[in-house]
């Protein structure tokens, strides 16, 4: 047994030597200088480093600490809202209100362009012009709109009056 | 979809507020004048306002001065009738029609149907009369 070899005092100083061997390697190596010098170096060696290296410690066990990271991202990410399927009033809405609106229109469009009565076209023709009826077959009736003054005149005259006799009608 | 939604609701809110809208419409206040026109200076009645003797005058009408006879102020009330006698041989019904449209009916002449807003005017007569109906919203 050579009692300089290094790895033999290393596991020496570390105690994983058999109890026989560690025994006889310490009396070798006090019966060699350069085996003592080397024990003594390591040993200082070992001393310094451990002096040296800070234990690390952390604040809380390691699944705390990681478990409070994900809290806080969870915190700090919008919530995906969850999609869940759609009820039967959702399915049902989605084909009523289409339908519905497309049968509104169809209606609306089919009475207006289908069937519009004169009255209603003559309103939305002009709602300021004024229809007139006269009273006798034999009366007639004459129509003026004074758009920018907002008067409307309408001459009620009779036909047999109406003959070219001057001053028998208020028109002009 | 959203666009299908948006035009049922339109639909739906029309037919809701267009009736409601109309419901809430009042009664017309109305102010008939029986208007003699003349080509005689010398006035036979009151003088005519001179915002209505402009309307008048701006009318194909063969008369040059006109004077007030008669005036009425009354109300109608929606899908009402009045019936106003301004003089005699001169009496006009007004039907309120609703939404601001009126029926005026000239007896014996006529009948006839526009709208009548604020600022409007409805003038009528005939015959070999000079007689002169105007209808129109009271201030």
């Amino acid at each position: 047994m050579n009692p300089a070899d290094p790895l033999k005092l290393s596991a020496l100083l570390d105690g994983e030597l058999p109890p026989a061997e560690a025994r006889d390697l310490s009396a070798a190596v006090q019966r060699d200088p350069a085996a003592a010098a080397l024990l003594a170096e390591l040993q200082t060696t070992r001393q310094v480093l451990r002096s040296a290296d800070l234990p690390a410690t952390l604040p809380a066990s390691r699944e705390f600490y990681w478990s409070k990271i994900e809290r806080d991202i969870r915190r700090l990410s919008p919530p995906t809202p969850a999609r869940s399927e759609p009820g039967l009033w959702a399915k049902l809405r989605l084909l009523i209100l289409p339908t519905a609106a497309l049968a509104a229109l169809v209606v609306v469009i089919v009475t207006g362009h289908l069937n519009p009565t004169p009255a209603a076209s003559k309103k939305v023709a002009d709602p300021d012009t004024p229809t007139v009826e006269t009273a006798l077959a034999s009366t007639d009736a004459t129509t003026y709109r004074d758009t920018s003054e907002g008067t409307t005149l309408v001459w009620f005259t009779n036909k047999k009056a109406a003959a070219p006799v001057a001053g028998t009608n208020g028109v002009n | 979809m959203k666009w299908f939604t948006a035009l049922v609701c339109t639909t739906l809110l029309l037919g809701l507020t267009g009736p409601a809208a109309r419901a809430a419409e009042g009664d017309l206040q109305l102010e008939a004048q029986w208007i003699l026109g003349s080509n005689d200076p010398v006035a036979k009645g009151r003088p005519v306002a001179p915002e209505i003797e402009n309307k008048l005058k701006r009318l194909p009408l063969k008369w040059q001065h006109y004077s007030l006879i008669a005036t009425q102020s009354f109300a109608v009330g929606k899908d009402g009738a009045k019936t106003v006698t301004l003089g005699q041989d001169c009496e006009i019904t007004v039907k309120n029609l609703g939404a601001e449209r009126v029926e005026l009916t000239l007896a014996g002449r006529g009948k006839i149907t526009q709208s009548l807003r604020k600022g409007q005017t409805l003038v009528t007569g005939g015959n070999d009369e000079n007689s002169i109906v105007v209808l129109r919203q009271a201030d």
